[in-house]
């Protein structure tokens, strides 16, 4: 554990070392009214930039999410899985879990809420 | 503690020097798949280029957008390479100074975080461009993500391990690629739609959004934002060789599809891609894996 802080600082510290080169060679010395303004094409920034988005993309997420929480579940599966000490019991249970989960894609399937169409 | 100080930096540098030259090496591939030369003036036949392109671009000045979040937009690139330089810790090489039991849970820890950056970076810039490219990518990633961590549970399983390097020692005497040749092929589908490359790059959708989610970063912050890519991209790479074959060598075949991908195969379509995530893929690698659970019981 301490090993991985101590990798995970040192990237850190690379990091900021490349941020503070990057800040002082790059420092910017002139600035008008265009330079800094977001690109557009060519054009004025017409409006604020953060747009509403896609409805869909937040639903995307939400599935994500029960997906991923039913994932770290099975994660506990890999270490044991194999072993002598795993009856059949802790087979079927795995089982009917991962059926459960494809259950779950076949439901939301049917639901609709994975079609990308407007 | 300070063998495991100086291997992480040795290893950290490395990545950085072996990124540039993978730069180098794309740069090439590409000019040859388009009938042209690509770099071959500087130095010996183009062979400093990666490094005089990093001196440029760390030279160039760093323009900040009007309203834009001045620190997360600083910072965003920079965190972005720590997340990539950390998951280099991870390097299976047989020579340890550390071995991480639930090696593979830090990869997917950290790989999942890139998400976030890549959002911070579209969001912060204060750029609508900038901003739906972000979002595009993020939904992709954390699409690809659950059917990349489905398949890696399924070479998991197999080796009832989770270190990098027990996997490779377990993986050894067969490669694990002839197991079950299609899964390794969704694999190398997932893991570029994960890393945002051609033919998945709708993060940076050049036809519509310009550069996507980096528009408005140059100079170093997009140094940065190009390192931590192709970091990314070769972590991958190296996890394919460890998960499907046993040799790191095997790596560079994997890195090379990468480069031949976007010299070959035109970008999709992205209701396509989130179809293919989430009603073929996922499905698809649920389904092995429930066939895999009454074989691991028999035998």
């Amino acid at each position: 554990m301490e090993k991985v802080m101590l990798s995970v600082l040192t990237a850190c510290l690379l990091g900021i070392i490349l941020l503070v080169v990057g800040l002082f060679l790059g420092v910017s010395f002139y600035s008008g009214r265009e330079k800094p303004s977001p690109f557009e094409c060519g054009f004025d920034p017409m409006g604020s930039s953060r747009v509403p988005f896609s409805l869909r993309f937040f639903l995307l997420a939400v599935i994500f999410v029960v997906f991923d929480v039913e994932i770290v579940l099975l994660f506990p599966a890999v270490m044991v899985v194999g072993g002598s000490w795993m009856w059949i019991t802790g087979y079927v249970a795995l089982l009917v879990f991962l059926i459960l989960l494809l259950g779950g894609v076949i439901h939301e399937w049917r639901e609709g809420s994975l079609e990308w169409e407007v | 503690m300070i063998q495991h100080l100086i291997s992480t930096i040795i290893t950290y540098l490395l990545i950085l020097l072996g990124v540039a030259f993978f730069t180098l090496l794309e740069r090439k591939a590409l000019g040859y798949f388009q009938i042209r030369k690509g770099p071959n003036k500087l130095g010996i036949m183009g062979i400093p280029q990666p490094l005089a392109d990093a001196l440029k671009l760390f030279t160039k000045e760093w323009v900040t957008p009007n309203f834009s979040n001045y620190f997360p937009f600083i910072l965003t690139p920079t965190i972005m390479l720590i997340l990539a330089l950390s998951m280099w810790q991870l390097f299976p090489s047989f020579m340890l100074t550390s071995q991480m039991t639930l090696g593979m849970f830090l990869f997917l820890c950290i790989s999942s975080l890139t998400v976030y950056t890549t959002l911070m970076a579209g969001w912060t810039s204060n750029s609508k461009y900038a901003l739906l490219g972000a979002i595009r990518a993020m939904a992709q990633t954390i699409s690809y993500e659950v059917t990349m961590t489905l398949i890696i549970m399924f070479y998991l399983f197999l080796t009832m391990e989770m270190d990098i390097v027990s996997v490779r020692m377990t993986n050894s005497p067969i490669w694990t690629i002839t197991l079950f040749f299609p899964l390794s092929v969704m694999w190398l589908a997932v893991i570029l739609a994960e890393t945002n490359r051609a033919p998945f790059d709708f993060a940076e959708g050049e036809s519509e959004l310009v550069s996507g989610f980096n528009i408005e970063y140059g100079g170093a912050g997009f140094a940065f934002l190009f390192m931590a890519e192709y970091s990314n991209i070769l972590m991958m790479s190296l996890m394919t060789s460890c998960l499907l074959t046993s040799t790191l060598i095997m790596s560079i075949p994997v890195a090379i599809i990468f480069l031949w991908a976007r010299g070959s195969l035109p970008r999709y379509r992205y209701d396509l891609l989130m179809a293919m995530a989430w009603k073929s893929f996922l499905p698809f690698s649920l389904a092995t894996l429930i066939a895999l659970t009454p074989l691991l019981f028999y035998f």
